[in-house]
Formats: C-alpha cells, sequence, structure tokens
C-alpha cells in the first residue's frame, strides 16, 4: 500500500538550466547540472539561484556527470557527453567553475557512466558500448590505466563504495564484478536479468550487496559472496531506470526511465524486508527523473534530491517515520554515514580513508539510550525458552547474535523461520525474518505468509509485546487455512500506479489473512497523521470486505471512467456521473487537479465526496444519469429507407423507380434522384450486348456508354465517400444478375433447370428496349459530350479508345456476332467491375451487418443473397441435417459431433429448436414463422440458392 | 429533422457511480455495471407508442468489487456478457431462458480495466482485455468448451486503458482484402502509446505490428473504426492530453497521424456508429461532441447540450447539418 501524497520540502523550477544531468558533491550541498548549452552549479541550501554557470559549447547532450566524493578531490567534476569526458575544478573557496581543458578523448563511442572510485580517487572509470571498459587516472588522461575487455559493451560502471579495487559493471542482461588489478577477466559474472540492465548500485553500509534494475522489469538485489540467486526479487511493473540504496536501512529507491513520455515519474522507496510494495512515493514531478541524491542534513536526517526532466529540481523530505519502515528503525541512528558531517573546512587528511563504519560494528556503540543487553538472564532467551506450542522447535539459537530458527510443522505444510532480533527489540522494533526457501509453501503464499507475520510483529510492537509466540501462531493459523481452502489464494500484486483495496477473497470466511488484514494496519498506521476523514475512508475500505450494500465508493479507487458515450444500432446511450461528485460547476478544473492524487484524475477527492453527501442528502441523487438518445440522424443509412428499399434483380427497373419513390418520401430528393436516372439510364443494360436500341447490329455493350459502368461506378464511389452502404449494398444487389457472371445468359433453348428465370428475362427484354427512347433523349439533354463520344465510340475507327481488348479478326467484323459466350467471356461487358467483386461483397457484408443490427433479418437474407460467394449447393432431398457449426450430416436434431442444434434457420441464423420448415428441394428452411414471413411476398429461397422453394413444393 | 433525441432516460437503480453502459447489438438490451458491484441488465419496451423505455430485468452478481467495463458478444454467440473490474476478475455471463449465469471466470493479477469482444467476422469467439499492470489479455472459446487464453505482457507500462478490435478486412496478410480475415487489435494505454497487435496465425501469439506515439499523457480510450466501404483504416485515441488523434492506415504505406481536436477537458470515451460516418467524443464532464467524415475530413456536426438543460430533444436541433443536398449529380458528373 502506498500514499502519494508529496512531501517535498522545496520545488524550484529552473527552466533556464536545460539539464539533462546531475552530480551532487561530496557535501550534499552543492548540485551541478548539466545539459548541452550550459553546466550550472546550485548551492542546494538556496537552490533558486543558480551560483555559477559556465557555457558549453557541444553540439552533443551531456549524458552523464559525476562528482568526486573523496575530500582531497572533491572539487573535480567528471562530465560525459559523447564521445568526450571533461574534467571540470570547482573551487570551494570562490564557488567558481573552472574549465582547464582536462579531458579524456581517446573514446570510440559515447560515455555512457562514468564513475571516480571513492577510496583510490584519482581513479575513474568510464564505460560505453564499444569493447572496453576503461579506468583513468585522472593525473593523465592520454591512456587508460587499465581496460576491462567486455565482448558487448557495458552501460553502467559502479565502483564498490567500499572496496577499493571493486568495480560492478552492466552488460546488456548480464553483470560483471571485477577486480581491476587483474583486468583480464571478471572476478563473478551475474546472468542477471532477462532484458537489458538499466542500473546498477553498491550497498555504502554492506560491501557484499549489490542492487541491479532491468527492462525486465525486476529490481534484485544480490549478495556477491553468493550469486547463485538473487536476495531480493522486487517485481515491478515498469521498467526501473535507477535503483539505489538509501543510506539508512535496507532500502532502495527507484525511478522509472525518464526517456518515456511520462513513464513513471515517481520516486519509489522499498523497504527491502517487504518488497510487495513500495513504502513510500515521493510525486510530484511531471516528468521523469533524470537523477536523485541522498543529501544528509543532520544527524539521520536525509534529504532527496530530485533533478528531472520537467525542469524541476525538488528537496524531498524523508522523515523518520519513513526510515523506520525501511528496517532502519533502531539501527538507522547509528549507520549515518558520519563521512558526510563534516564540514569542509575540517581537517582532510581523515576523509575519505575512513571506509563506511559497519552498522553491526556501530551499533554496539549506539547513544541511543538503549543499551546493549546484560549478559545476565536476557529477556529474549526468556521469551524463547517459553515457547511451548505443538509442532514447533527452536533451533540454532544464538543470543550473542541474537538470531534463532524456528520450524513449524501444521498442517501437511512446513515452514522454517529464520528470526534475528534487533537490539531495539521488543521496545522499539520488530525483529527481521526469513521464510527459509526449502519449504513447502508456493511462492505466492509465502509472500501472504510474510506479510501476515509481519503484521502480527507490527501489532506486538504497538502493544509492547513480546512477538514470536504470535508470529508462530499466525503461521500456524495460515498453514491450517491453507489446508482447509485448497483453492489458489488470490495473487496480490499492487501496481504502483492503482491504490489497492484489501484483496476480497473468494471465500471471506476462509480468508487466509489473519484478521485484521496486515496490509489495512499498515495502511491505516500510515494515514494516521492524515485527516480524519481519510481515516474514517480507510477504516471502512478495509471494514468489511464482501458486504455489498454496505460498499461505498468512499474509498479512493482510481476509475478508469465516470463517464462516456456509446452508439449502438440507432441509438447513443450517455451517462455521467460526474455531477455527482459535484463536479458539474468547474468540473474540468477538479477532473484534471493533480493534487492529491495525482494519478485518476478521477478519483474522488475530499471535497467531491463531501459535496456527492450533500447532493444525496437534498435528494437529487434519484436522478438519472443514464440518457439514451434517438440518433437516426447521424446514421448515414436510415433505416426507414433500409426497411423499404427494394432490391429485386429481377425486376430492376421497377426496383429503381420503388426506391426512388421512397426516398422521396422520407426527403432524400438527392437520391429519389439517382435512383430515377439509374432506372432510365440502366435498364437498357439488362442484357448487355444483344438488346440494344434501334436496328443497327453494331451496337457496343451497353456497359461501355458513359451511362453505363462509368456511371455506376461514380454513383457508387459518390455514395461511398457518403458511408451510405443502404444505396450501395441495395444497387449491386439489383445490378447482380447483369453485373455479375454467376447466371447464365439465357439459352437458345431454355435449359430445364432454370425455365423461371429465361422467362422473365425475356420479358424484362421487351421492357427494357421500350424504355431505350427515354434513355436516348435524357442523356441528350443531360450529357451531350458523353453521349456524342459514345456515338464516335461505336464507328468502328474509335474502338481502341475504348479500351476494348478485341482481337484483329473481332475487329473485322465488330459486334455483329455477340454470342452469348462472348459476353461471358468479356468481363468488360458487366455493369459492375468484376474485379471490384469482393470489394463490392464487402459493402453488401457491410450493410448485411447494419440490418442484423436494425432486425431487418428478412432484408438482410434477401441482401446475403446475392454475395458472391454463394453457399455450398445442397445435394438431392434426403432427411439428413447438416449442423451448421462441425458441417457433418446428422439424423437428429442435435449435431452428434459438436452436441449442438444441427440445424439453423436462413433467415435468423439462429439454431432452430422450435417448429421448423424445410424446402424438400433444397432443403433450406429455419422456424416456421420466418418462412411464412419470407413467402408471403417472395418465391425464391432465402438463401440464394436459386431454388423457387414455393413452386417446387407443388410438383407432383 | 434534428439529429439527436432524448428517447429515453434510465434510472439505473445503482447505488454507486457507474462506469460504464452498453447497448447490445440490436439495442434492445442495456448492461450497465457500477461500483456496487453489480451489473444490472435493462430491456427496452416498446409498448407505450410514446417512446422506448428500459426495464430492469437482472442483476448479475459476481464481481467483489467495482466493474469497469462491460461488453457484449455478437447475439449469434448467444446472449453473452463479459465484464471485467478492479477486483481482478473477468467475468463472463450467459443468458439462458430468464436465466443468467456464469459460464468463466478468470482472475487476473491485478486490477482488469477494459474488455471487448471481438467483431463477428473473425468467425471465433473471442474477448480482450487490458489490465492495470500492462497485460493484455486474449481470450478465445474453444470448440470443446474451454477457453484459451494468450496474454500480452508488458503491453503498456503502468495499465492498459483501452483495447478495441481491429477491422477484420484490413490489410489481409496473404491473400485479397475480402477474401481472409486478420485478428488485431488497437490499445492504449499509461505509457502514452496507442500500440496496434496483429494475430499470428501460426501459433496464435499477438506480435505488436505497430506503435503509434503522439500522445503525452495517457490514453483514456481507442476506436478502430469497422468499416468495410474503404480500403483505408481509422484509429482514433482519446487521451489525458485533452488531445483526439486521428491515426490512418491507408494500407499501404503506413500510419498517418491527425489532430482531430484538442478539447477543454479530457476526452474519456471515443464511439463510432455504426456505419462508422460518424464518431462520438465524450469528453469533460457531460459534453458529447459528434464529428462526421467527410471525405477524409471530420468536421464537428453537433453538439450536445449540457444535460442540466431540461429541454434537451429541441435545443440539440440548433446546429443540425442536413446530409442531403442539392449538388449530387454535379458531383457525378464531374468524377
Amino acid at each position: 500500500m502506498t500514499t502519494n501524497w508529496s512531501s517535498e520540502d522545496v520545488v524550484c523550477e529552473l527552466r533556464d538550466v536545460k539539464a539533462t544531468a546531475a552530480a551532487i558533491d561530496f557535501s550534499g550541498r552543492f548540485l551541478l547540472l548539466s545539459g548541452r548549452l550550459a553546466t550550472s552549479i546550485i548551492d542546494l541550501n538556496n537552490p533558486q539561484v543558480v551560483v555559477k554557470k559556465i557555457l558549453r559549447k557541444s553540439r552533443w547532450e551531456v549524458g552523464v556527470a559525476a562528482w568526486n566524493f573523496h575530500y582531497d578531490y572533491r572539487h573535480l567534476i567528471a562530465i560525459g557527453s559523447n564521445q568526450r569526458v571533461d574534467i571540470l575544478n570547482f573551487e570551494y573557496n570562490t564557488t567558481d567553475l573552472v574549465d582547464n581543458g582536462h579531458s579524456i578523448k581517446g573514446l570510440t563511442r559515447t560515455v555512457l557512466d562514468l564513475d571516480w572510485n571513492n577510496t583510490d580517487p584519482g581513479l575513474i572509470v568510464t564505460c560505453s558500448v564499444d569493447n572496453y571498459v576503461n579506468i583513468w587516472d585522472y593525473k593523465d588522461l592520454r591512456k587508460p590505466v587499465a581496460s576491462l575487455p567486455s565482448v558487448c559493451g557495458a552501460s553502467q560502471a559502479k565502483w564498490s563504495k567500499t572496496g577499493k579495487n571493486f568495480l560492478a559493471t552492466a552488460h546488456e542482461a548480464d553483470c560483471k564484478i571485477w577486480d581491476f588489478r587483474k583486468a583480464s577477466t571478471p572476478v563473478e559474472y551475474i546472468s542477471a536479468h532477462s532484458s537489458k540492465v538499466n542500473g546498477i548500485d553498491w550497498n555504502p553500509n554492506n560491501a557484499n550487496q549489490l542492487a541491479t534494475c532491468a527492462q525486465d522489469p525486476y529490481i534484485k538485489v544480490w549478495d556477491i559472496t553468493a550469486l547463485k540467486k538473487p536476495e531480493v526479487v522486487i517485481p515491478v511493473s515498469a521498467p526501473v531506470w535507477r535503483a539505489r540504496f538509501a543510506p539508512f536501512g535496507e532500502a532502495l529507491v527507484t525511478t522509472g526511465i525518464p526517456q518515456l513520455h511520462r513513464g513513471d515519474t515517481k520516486l519509489s522507496v522499498w523497504a527491502l524486508n517487504d518488497v510487495i510494495a513500495p513504502i513510500h512515493q515521493f510525486s510530484g514531478h511531471t516528468e521523469g527523473v533524470y537523477d536523485f541524491f541522498w543529501r544528509p542534513l543532520r544527524y539521520n536526517e536525509y534529504q532527496l534530491v530530485s533533478w528531472s526532466k520537467d525542469q524541476t529540481l525538488r528537496l524531498w523530505k524523508t522523515d523518520s517515520s519513513i526510515q523506520k519502515q525501511c528496517g532502519a528503525a533502531y539501527l538507522n541512528h547509528t549507520i549515518v554515514l558520519d563521512y558526510h558531517h563534516h564540514d569542509f573546512t575540517e581537517n582532510a587528511s581523515q576523509r575519505g580513508k575512513e571506509n563506511y563504519p559497519s552498522s553491526m560494528a556501530s551499533s554496539m556503540f549506539s547513544a541511543d539510550g538503549i543499551s546493549p543487553p546484560s549478559s545476565a538472564v536476557s529477556p529474549l532467551d526468556k521469551e524463547l525458552r517459553s515457547i511451548d506450542i505443538a509442532n514447533v522447535t527452536v533451533e540454532d539459537v544464538d543470543l550473542k547474535l541474537r538470531v534463532c530458527a524456528v520450524n513449524v510443522n501444521a498442517g501437511q505444510h512446513l515452514v522454517k523461520l529464520h528470526l534475528s532480533f534487533p537490539l531495539g527489540y521488543p521496545e522499539i522494533s520488530i525483529p527481521s525474518f526469513q521464510i527459509n526457501t526449502e519449504t513447502t509453501l508456493n511462492a505466492n503464499a509465502v509472500k501472504q505468509l510474510t506479510h501476515s507475520i509481519k503484521g502480527a510483529f507490527e501489532r506486538c510492537l504497538k502493544n509492547q509485546a513480546v512477538s514470536v509466540v504470535a508470529g508462530i501462531r499466525t503461521v500456524i493459523q495460515f498453514l491450517a487455512n491453507l489446508s482447509a481452502d485448497t483453492s489458489p489464494s488470490p495473487r496480490l500484486e499492487i501496481h504502483p500506479a492503482f491504490i489497492s483495496p484489501p484483496t476480497p477473497s473468494p471465500k471471506p470466511a476462509v480468508s487466509p489473512w489473519v484478521n485484521p488484514p496486515p496490509s489495512a494496519s499498515r495502511y491505516a498506521a500510515q494515514r494516521t497523521q492524515e485527516s480524519p476523514l481519510i481515516s474514517a475512508a480507510t477504516a471502512k475500505l478495509f471494514g468489511k470486505p464482501g458486504v455489498t450494500t454496505s460498499f461505498q465508493s468512499d474509498t479512493v479507487i482510481p476509475f478508469p471512467r465516470i463517464c462516456g458515450a456509446c452508439f449502438a444500432g440507432d441509438k447513443l446511450v450517455m451517462w455521467s456521473d460526474a455531477w455527482k461528485l459535484g463536479m458539474s460547476s468547474g468540473g474540468a478544473r477538479v477532473m484534471l487537479d493533480r493534487g492529491m492524487s495525482g494519478i485518476f484524475p478521477s478519483e474522488l477527492s475530499i471535497r467531491q465526496r463531501q459535496v456527492r453527501r450533500q447532493l444525496k442528502k437534498k435528494g437529487k441523487a434519484e436522478r438519472s444519469s443514464i440518457v439514451v438518445y434517438k440518433v437516426d440522424g447521424l446514421l448515414s443509412v436510415h433505416p426507414l429507407l433500409a426497411a423499404g428499399y427494394s432490391n429485386d434483380c429481377m425486376n430492376p427497373t421497377r426496383s429503381f423507380i420503388i426506391n426512388a419513390d421512397l426516398a422521396e418520401k422520407y426527403e432524400r430528393r438527392d437520391l429519389a434522384h439517382v435512383w430515377r436516372l439509374l432506372a432510365v439510364t440502366l435498364s437498357t443494360a439488362q442484357y448487355p450486348g444483344y438488346n440494344l436500341p434501334s436496328s443497327d447490329t453494331d451496337d457496343a455493350p451497353w456497359s461501355l456508354h458513359p451511362f453505363g459502368r462509368k456511371l455506376v461506378d461514380s454513383v457508387i464511389n459518390y455514395y461511398r465517400e457518403n458511408y451510405d452502404s443502404s444505396f450501395l449494398a441495395t444497387l449491386l444487389c439489383i445490378l447482380c444478375r447483369s453485373g455479375s457472371p454467376s447466371p447464365p445468359p439465357p439459352a437458345p433453348s431454355p435449359s430445364p433447370e432454370k425455365p423461371l428465370l429465361s422467362l422473365c428475362r425475356d420479358s424484362r427484354a421487351v421492357k427494357s428496349a421500350s424504355l431505350l427512347g427515354l434513355e436516348a433523349r435524357m442523356s441528350s439533354s443531360r450529357g451531350d459530350e458523353a453521349m456524342k463520344l459514345w456515338l464516335q465510340s461505336r464507328q468502328p475507327g474509335h474502338l481502341r479508345s475504348n479500351s476494348w481488348s478485341f482481337t484483329s479478326e473481332d475487329r473485322s467484323s465488330p459486334f455483329k456476332r455477340l454470342s452469348e459466350e462472348y459476353i461471358q467471356s468479356f468481363p468488360e461487358t458487366y455493369l459492375l467491375d468484376p474485379e471490384r467483386k469482393l470489394e463490392f461483397d464487402l459493402y453488401k457484408k457491410e450493410y448485411c451487418d447494419l440490418l442484423y443490427g436494425f432486425q431487418l433479418l428478412n432484408k438482410r437474407a434477401e441482401i446475403a443473397k446475392c454475395l458472391g460467394s454463394p453457399p455450398e449447393p445442397h445435394k438431392g432431398v434426403e432427411f439428413l441435417s447438416v449442423c451448421h457449426n462441425c458441417s457433418c450430416d446428422n439424423r437428429g436434431s442435435r449435431c452428434f459431433r459438436c452436441n449442438v442444434i444441427a440445424v439453423s434457420c436462413s433467415i435468423c441464423r439462429f439454431p432452430v429448436r422450435g417448429l421448423s420448415t424445410f424446402c424438400l428441394a433444397c432443403g433450406h428452411g429455419g422456424h416456421l414463422n420466418h418462412m411464412q414471413t419470407w413467402f408471403e411476398t417472395r418465391t425464391l429461397c432465402p438463401t440464394g440458392c436459386g431454388c423457387s422453394c414455393l413452386e417446387a413444393l407443388k410438383l407432383p | 429533422m434534428s439529429q439527436i433525441q432524448v428517447l429515453s432516460r434510465v434510472n439505473s437503480g445503482h447505488s454507486d457511480l457507474v462506469h460504464d453502459v452498453r447497448f447490445d447489438h440490436f439495442g434492445t438490451s442495456l448492461a450497465t455495471c457500477s461500483s456496487d458491484r453489480l451489473i444490472k441488465i435493462f430491456q427496452v419496451q416498446k409498448d407505450e407508442h410514446a417512446g422506448q423505455t428500459f426495464s430492469h430485468v437482472a442483476d448479475l452478481k459476481g464481481h467483489e468489487d467495482a466493474v469497469w467495463q462491460v461488453s457484449w458478444a455478437f447475439p449469434l454467440h448467444g446472449t453473452v456478457l463479459a465484464s471485467c473490474g478492479y477486483d481482478r476478475k473477468i467475468i463472463i455471463w450467459r443468458q439462458d431462458g430468464r436465466q443468467w449465469s456464469i459460464v468463466y471466470e478468470y482472475v487476473h493479477d491485478s486490477p482488469v480495466n477494459c474488455i471487448s469482444f471481438a467483431p463477428f467476422d473473425l468467425g471465433r469467439l473471442m474477448l480482450a482485455a487490458g489490465a492495470s499492470d500492462g497485460t493484455i489479455l486474449v481470450l478465445s472459446y474453444q470448440d470443446d468448451g474451454t477457453w484459451a487464453m494468450k496474454k500480452i505482457p508488458n503491453a503498456h507500462g503502468l495499465g492498459v486503458m483501452a483495447v478495441s478490435w481491429g477491422d477484420p478486412f484490413f490489410y489481409p496478410l496473404n491473400g485479397k482484402r475480402g477474401d481472409t480475415v486478420t485478428a488485431r487489435l488497437a490499445s492504449g494505454g499509461c505509457d502514452n502509446m496507442v500500440k496496434i497487435w496483429r494475430e499470428n496465425g501460426d501459433n496464435g501469439a499477438w506480435p505488436e505490428e505497430s506503435r503509434l506515439d503522439g500522445h503525452t499523457d495517457w490514453v483514456r480510450d481507442v476506436a478502430w473504426r469497422i468499416n468495410r466501404l474503404f480500403e483505408h483504416t481509422t484509429v482514433v485515441s482519446a487521451s489525458q492530453d485533452r488531445k483526439v488523434l486521428i491515426w490512418r492506415h491507408d494500407g499501404h504505406t503506413g500510419w498517418t497521424r491527425d489532430v482531430l481536436k484538442v478539447f477543454d477537458d479530457v476526452p474519456w470515451t471515443l464511439s463510432f456508429n455504426p456505419t462508422g460516418s460518424s464518431l462520438g467524443v465524450f469528453w469533460g464532464t457531460n459534453s458529447m461532441t459528434v464529428f462526421r467524415d467527410s471525405n477524409g475530413q471530420w468536421l464537428p456536426i453537433t453538439e450536445t447540450p449540457s444535460e442540466d438543460e431540461e429541454n434537451l430533444g429541441d435545443e440539440s436541433g440548433h446546429n443540425t447539418t442536413s446530409f442531403s443536398n442539392g449538388s449530387h449529380e454535379a458531383a457525378m458528373v464531374n468524377h
């Protein structure tokens, strides 16, 4: 659980600095900020003022900067930019920055990292993506003192803060540890991560501890004496750019990648003994953090200094509560880096040569008033001896080191706890513990158990009671619950961006949590200094998960959305609960306010909640916040038009006229116009080639006429731009007979299979011929030019210009013998471009879906049957049902293979459960009522198989 | 003819904030979800000729915390609804007769922010969900009655805010447009990115196909226009930076970016109407602007007034642009 309130002491915006790298001096007083244009020094005691600024004349951004921490060399600053490292001098007496022109130039690639050695202070390490990690002596920068070979370049290089000669480098996903005196091979090799390591850091208090963070995204802490497994693994949600140890306790501070637009801008503090969630987050930066440093203020007081891409410098207070949570409750008072506390006027000779005091040693000299335990009868000894619980054994007790191991065996599980009691136990600190890795629990359960035990210890601390027994009882209870509830317990992984509620477990009765959940207690504890309102909310939040009725959004939950709108069919539904939060006045401001939470703008703030309560009291809350609008005017397809359009491909002209009338009726005069135009121009085209006006026989197919395919294409493109899929699909369906080559043209002797079709065609031929006179008049008045062109094209000499692909024989006697085969084999004769067949099918599908949404199922079926890919023909009459799902033959109503109802209705496409009817000829059919409706006005099968079902049934 | 008329006001009856409201494909059923852990189903009643009313027919109980989003499956798959919430659950509900039952439940590692069923043309019952740990989950129903899951880990660092299924017919990798379908996803999240994912037909994995970088703040919603009329395709994204961006892909060269509008307040949701001709942007606390595509130009055509206005229906007609104009003939002859 994380709080997100900001607690920065100082924010100052330094717009003109434009720095991309920062470094802090040994005393923590001066900060160096360096960018492409200038290098500036800030006095952190008065951070608004730039103490010194020197301009840089470089084309390259500054990638990295480092300040020497050694007292004797405290004036040295290294700035890496591109392939060059400049060494600057900072004069402490005059606070002047001097560039002596010292620089490392012998590099071949961009410097990615550099670090001064703390104990051999003239040494500086540089790394880049070339083959060497170079170590230079400040006194002679022409040649490196040592070069450590690496196959792939290093992105990070850090000297150990305690060991003089050790160095850690990061190479892609791996890390290496070197002793630079033995530069040929690394001392240790760590396959640390699965993707690129972003940052490494040595623990200043523990020479053996190394932290790495990577793109994968994990943070790992390693003990370099036992590299088989990381000591601590912190799974995080986003890649971490830097993870650094805090000077107090066992804690890491991490930050997200600054190069991301707005990745993680927070600084998270993780306690290594509790890695489920960061214990604190410093949020405030609006963009990624470039770098951060610890600045000692007073005895055991630290300030976190961060420099961000948003060009602000922030100084954050880390009060003792944070330090305490980092496990530094008692010891932290002594782990202070006294190194930092000397004024720089003091004698320098002691500086830098001292190593950091080890925590163990210094704790013995604690001046905090709690004397080391007397050797008489230790209370700890007493406590450990008093443990007498079944299935629990205490072993490996070492009262000097204050450690012991406890074995708990309960409910088929075995857990071994290693306990270590700090000096402050039991008065001011809790025992630290570790669950043995060789346990029968899975990682998930271990995590939960860790949490539970910690909660128990903390409660005991509150009551000033000894806690080992309580901890053991927690373990027993946990194991018992675990055995009782074998269902996988929910894994709680808290996202930094989401303040999580207590995880409501699937079965509250057998919840594996001890009561109350430890997270709750911690959360509440953290919040006690906050306003009572929040405490109340917290109490509610953690009170009774699982009671639905009492649940209110008084919790701080981030909402993905609380208002919005969505189209569906001809409707639009809008909902907004924003007004409930009192956001109606100045709502925009409130919602954008990132003040309190900074995470979800729509998160409730206290004020909003108050407003909401008032609203409720006034009874306004009853107002409905969901409004349904009718928006058919916004559709490019009118549902009424769609319902009425005729798409009879057997009688195109009539369909055109019906549609024109309909469009007029619904005030779509533009559409009416076009339908009429199509009626007069295209009716002739039904029989391309052989059914053209007048006596002359040398006609071009109508599709080549300017009012032929060209017109159709133009109309189609125009209405496509207007999204009128209704018009498009209807037109395409009407023209599908003349447009698609599938139906055979009438043979001289009508084929016995299709007598009806041929008859129909003949009658139409007569009709269209009679209409042509009208057409000629129309065209002469409207498109004289086009008509002329067409007439010209009919002259033999102009044939070429018409994109005909005639062979020479054809040209000799053009158009004379336009046979059926001829029409079939020349795609030019179709009004609809056969090459766009797939595309046209998509238009029809689009319209089908729309009609389906309008629930105009019959219309949909009418259009769908004109699709270019007709369903597989059904063969013969047999009472086999073909499963619509797996297409296997069945004799029952359910498919034996996939056990679904085998028959689906041709109209509504749903499986047929009740009464059904089927055509004996083609086998298609469906729901009785659907079929009845269909055949009231139609005679052909709805699937488009061409079967005249009504007629077929009359056959003897 | 006014373009927007109030048809009905629905009293949700939720005791807490409503987070999502969705119509089914036919516009006859309405599902709402709320912080009070309930999903409510409303059914349209057409008895009165005066207008449609919605009556509450069912409460779906199963979530243990706030429900963030619901999504209806295409009706041919049955009456199926999916929901996701802060309790990290994805639940798939199915109506059988009058009874709703849970057919599938999955508990993720972190709260699930968004959920969406795939378009019917993909031929499979699939759904995608985005979680606050940055994972996108793709569930698909198998013939044997189980649900197979593919995960896209770390799709968006810090959390996925929106997922939207792509046009199945857009830019097929093999075959012609209209012949084959390709499953794609667009997603937006807290890394300010919009990303396009394409299903690999061989192993069912979802590699990243494109990365649309243009926002400077969290992406709140993403919508992919499904329209078969055009070869190009359009994705819109709304972000906390108050911008709505239009991404267009012509099927050959790549994605281009346009700013639809920089709003005065945060745009929250995006929705295309069924024909794909209009885009509704809901922004601020109570404002909706509808844009209409006219030859690639998105023009604002109507804005719903604030809900506080009493006479909503009449009010909204003021800015109506009629779809019909007299220049159609000229336009065609010029072609």
